[in-house]
């Protein structure tokens, strides 16, 4: 396994792959900057450059590409408050308040550093898992899929608010985000749900335009109606100092960072369990590590914790996806299914040969993700005080510009008028949540997961009836569910007690 | 005599001129401009792959040498792009529809979305046909089909849901042709369904043969019955249509498989200039016996074979030539995919 890591090293060193690899990196640092034309969108542009490439030049070109999107996504995330990347939304959350305060720097510089430090960890974890990553895979069926998307879903109790107000509220956003899911051709019978009559809604609502929408437009409307900087009034902050100090947060944090690494490549690396909410059950978790009540209460304004996990996430997944993409043929999400069809052009035949015949292919593909996430965080840092400075510019002269951003991303999802249709009306359902202080992140979570829990649900119990709740791994994700919805109770009953103590 | 000789052969020079300016318009039409390929699906298989590489190769043929783009526009099964090519698309020659054949039978089960006509489309013709193939997995000891009409106990199918090859053909078999099968449908795509196959979470999968092929290259399933069309290495397996017990079934299973015999057909909106539209043909036949774009056919694993416009057109309308009785009972059966 040592000769194939070190073979995929080489493979990438090559100078020709290595060249595309930097032309793909270009280009992917271009469309990562523009919301929600992420790595899938400019994947499939890119496809048929590589007839006349090796497997590996191949590779190192579309990957170089998808990693450096996905994370430069995380600028417009942190500076606009709009998506970068479809499935990377979660950065939003506290990465713009504290743009909004002047920190766009520090935001930026931690979200940067933390998405490196998750590409090597996930990179590490991906290395080691490769003997056992075929059973590991294979123990997981419908039912356990089911389970883990329930997982998934749980996190709503922490991304919800406090008290028994904050909970109730989530919940209710959580099922609407299930109920936005139900929309489009119901996968067993085939049968139409709220279609309305409208073909676009056949295959159900586009995340991408639901996303953008539901998180940039606030954005906007709020800029355009303050009519200040996005950062305010306030004086410019020591831009070099704050980006400097988002590097150290994500080592003063490391431990986060490291666990929600762990997050993004256990959930990448589950077939059919959907990177994308890899980065919401991070953020989830990362919210968990506050230390009293007060703390728990600054996520969402603006705590550097709240980056830093999506963002180790958000490039940990994109290892992890890696593994049924190559090893199963089942694309872990949008990219990778791009991916999938530059393999079929390529001649390369996903399946178990690619963990060991193919293995060095395999590997060249993580050190692909490894080096040019390495590169492109070196060439951001140097320009993120720049980018930072966005932040200061008046807002009457950013808002077309990011209108414009919003409407193209959104209209790329799938060139058509009805997503700019998708993406107002969710603009406007974002910006009531946002005045009438109802969450977001639990409807983004249910809409995610809503397809794959009755895709799931329904498999297992034609398949195996109610025998399935016996299995082992099922039993012990119940068990973890449990955990997963008592633990913000049992966290707010001990911060209540620190804080008298404290008081 | 000499005089009528004299003047045709006046005549036929006088046209030299008309005719070059012919070629010349379109080698300047598309020059420089861009012609579109619309798909109407995303990501990764084997129609998108194939358009990919009939888009690699089809501009060198074209006159005035056209870059060539695929767009994808995904949704409703392939309805929306068609929708779009027939109605909304400029017939100028630089929109072209890679089509999937299976949205003739939304119009033929009078689908209301439908806002086109296959009959009316202009084909181009097609980049070859879709086998498809019933595989079972290799740990279990059902050799043939036989075997399966005797099992013990119902075989789990699992399938991408109604309407899609992975579903259809083994309902049908089930419905006519005994085959003991329980279906477990709603698996994300077939990649899930080969997943769920070597965790023996299921035990039958149909699909395309290029891609069964790919499974049994890997030792996961072995193939048991076929489609109509013969894909290279499947020529000995029984057809469907002849497992039928009932002439129902043989027609219900012919209807299902014409869609796959015209496979990956390509397409201009009606009114589109006949000039332009010859050129396409010909460019595209000249695509399809070019030997770097076969070798690139064969790297990916998928069979090109030329199918002319005439034979897609005949094959639609014949699809379409279907007597009520056929079609209530069709519908029973044959739904559409999302």
């Amino acid at each position: 396994m040592f000769d194939a890591l070190i073979d995929g090293l080489f493979l990438v060193l090559q100078w020709k792959a290595f060249s595309l690899m930097m032309v793909g990196m270009g280009l992917g640092f271009v469309v990562g900057l523009l919301p929600g034309i992420g790595g899938p969108a400019t994947l499939a542009l890119m496809l048929p450059f590589i007839f006349k490439m090796s497997p590996a030049e191949a590779f190192a070109f579309l990957l170089g590409m998808h990693s450096v999107a996905a994370t430069t996504g995380d600028i417009t995330s942190v500076l606009f408050g709009v998506p970068g990347e479809g499935l990377s939304a979660a950065t939003v959350l506290d990465g713009h308040p504290m743009a909004k305060k002047g920190e766009a720097g520090r935001a930026l510089g931690a979200a940067l550093m933390s998405s490196l430090v998750g590409a090597l960890i996930g990179a590490v974890f991906l290395a080691l898992a490769v003997p056992i990553v075929r059973p590991l895979v294979l123990s997981f069926g419908s039912p356990e899929l089911f389970m883990l998307s329930i997982v998934g879903i749980s996190c709503i109790t922490s991304l919800s608010g406090l008290g028994t107000q904050g909970q109730i509220r989530g919940f209710a956003m959580g099922l609407l985000g299930l109920l936005l899911a139900s929309i489009g051709q119901e996968r067993q019978s085939g049968s139409l749900r709220f279609d309305m009559g409208l073909m676009y809604l056949w295959d159900g609502l586009d995340l991408i335009p639901v996303l953008v929408g539901i998180f940039a437009i606030p954005e906007v409307v709020d800029l355009a109606v303050r009519g200040t900087a996005i950062a305010g009034d306030r004086p410019a902050e020591d831009l070099q100092k704050g980006v400097i100090e988002g590097i150290k947060d994500t080592f003063r944090h490391f431990w986060l960072v490291f666990r929600c690494s762990a997050i993004g490549v256990f959930v990448g690396i589950m077939p059919g369990a959907g990177g994308g909410v890899a980065q919401w059950m991070a953020y989830a978790h990362a919210v968990q590590s506050a230390k009293n009540s007060k703390e728990r209460e600054g996520f969402g304004k603006g705590d550097i914790r709240g980056v830093l996990g999506p963002g180790a996430a958000n490039n940990s997944k994109e290892g992890g996806e890696l593994i049924p993409t190559i090893a199963f043929g089942v694309p872990g999400g949008g990219a990778m299914a791009i991916l999938l069809g530059g393999f079929l052009i390529m001649g390369i035949v996903p399946g178990p040969d690619m963990l060991t015949k193919h293995l060095a292919i395999t590997f060249s593909m993580v050190w692909t993700l490894v080096i040019s996430n390495i590169i492109c965080v070196i060439l951001c840092l140097g320009i993120l005080n720049h980018l930072a400075k966005i932040t200061y510019v008046r807002g009457g002269l950013i808002v077309p510009f990011v209108l414009f951003l919003v409407f193209v991303g959104s209209y790329t999802a799938n060139n058509q008028i009805a997503d700019l249709i998708v993406t107002f009306i969710f603009g406007f359902l974002g910006y009531l949540m946002v005045l009438l202080g109802w969450p977001r992140p639990p409807l983004v979570l249910g809409f995610v997961l809503g397809k794959l829990i009755e895709t799931y649900l329904f498999i297992s119990m034609t398949r195996y009836g109610f025998s399935w709740l016996t299995h082992p791994i099922v039993m012990f994700l119940i068990l973890l569910v449990a955990l997963v919805i008592a633990y913000p109770y049992i966290q707010d009953r001990r911060l209540r007690s620190r804080d008298v103590a404290d008081a | 005599m000499r005089r009528t000789l004299l003047a045709s052969l006046l005549i036929g020079f006088s046209m030299i001129p008309l005719m070059v300016s012919f070629a010349g318009a379109q080698t300047n039409f598309y020059e420089g401009k861009t012609v579109v390929l619309v798909i109407g699906a995303k990501g990764a298989g084997s129609l998108i792959a194939a358009t990919q590489i009939v888009s690699h190769h089809l501009g060198k043929y074209i006159p005035g040498k056209p870059a060539v783009i695929v767009q994808e526009m995904p949704g409703a099964a392939h309805m929306l792009a068609t929708n779009h090519v027939f109605n909304v698309a400029k017939p100028d020659g630089l929109t072209i529809l890679a089509a999937n054949p299976q949205v003739a039978v939304a119009q033929l089960a009078k689908v209301e979305q439908v806002r086109f006509d296959v009959r009316k489309f202009h084909w181009l013709g097609s980049s070859g046909p879709d086998g498809v193939a019933l595989s079972v997995r290799t740990d279990l000891p059902y050799k043939n089909f036989e075997d399966i009409r005797k099992a013990d106990h119902d075989l789990i199918v699992g399938t991408t849901g109604p309407g899609s090859n992975a579903h259809d053909f083994p309902l049908l078999l089930k419905e006519f042709a005994g085959a003991k099968f329980k279906l477990v449908s709603g698996y994300p795509s077939n990649g899930d369904v080969q997943l769920a196959l070597q965790r023996k979470e299921v035990d039958v999968w149909a699909a395309l043969a290029t891609t069964i092929k790919l499974a049994m290259d890997q030792g996961i399933v072995r193939a048991v019955v076929r489609g109509r069309v013969a894909t290279p290495g499947f020529e000995n397996l029984p057809v469907d249509e002849d497992l039928a017990t009932s002439p129902l079934g043989k027609s219900i299973m012919g209807i299902r498989g014409l869609p796959l015999a015209i496979g990956r057909a390509f397409a201009v909106p009606p009114a589109t200039p006949a000039d332009r539209l010859t050129l396409l043909r010909e460019a595209l036949a000249k695509v399809l016996k070019d030997p770097e774009f076969l070798a690139e056919g064969k790297k990916a694993k998928i069979d090109f074979q030329y199918i002319s416009a005439e034979q897609a057109l005949k094959d639609f309308t014949a699809l379409l030539n279907q007597t009520p009785e056929v079609l209530k009972e069709m519908g029973k059966y044959i739904k559409l995919e999302g």
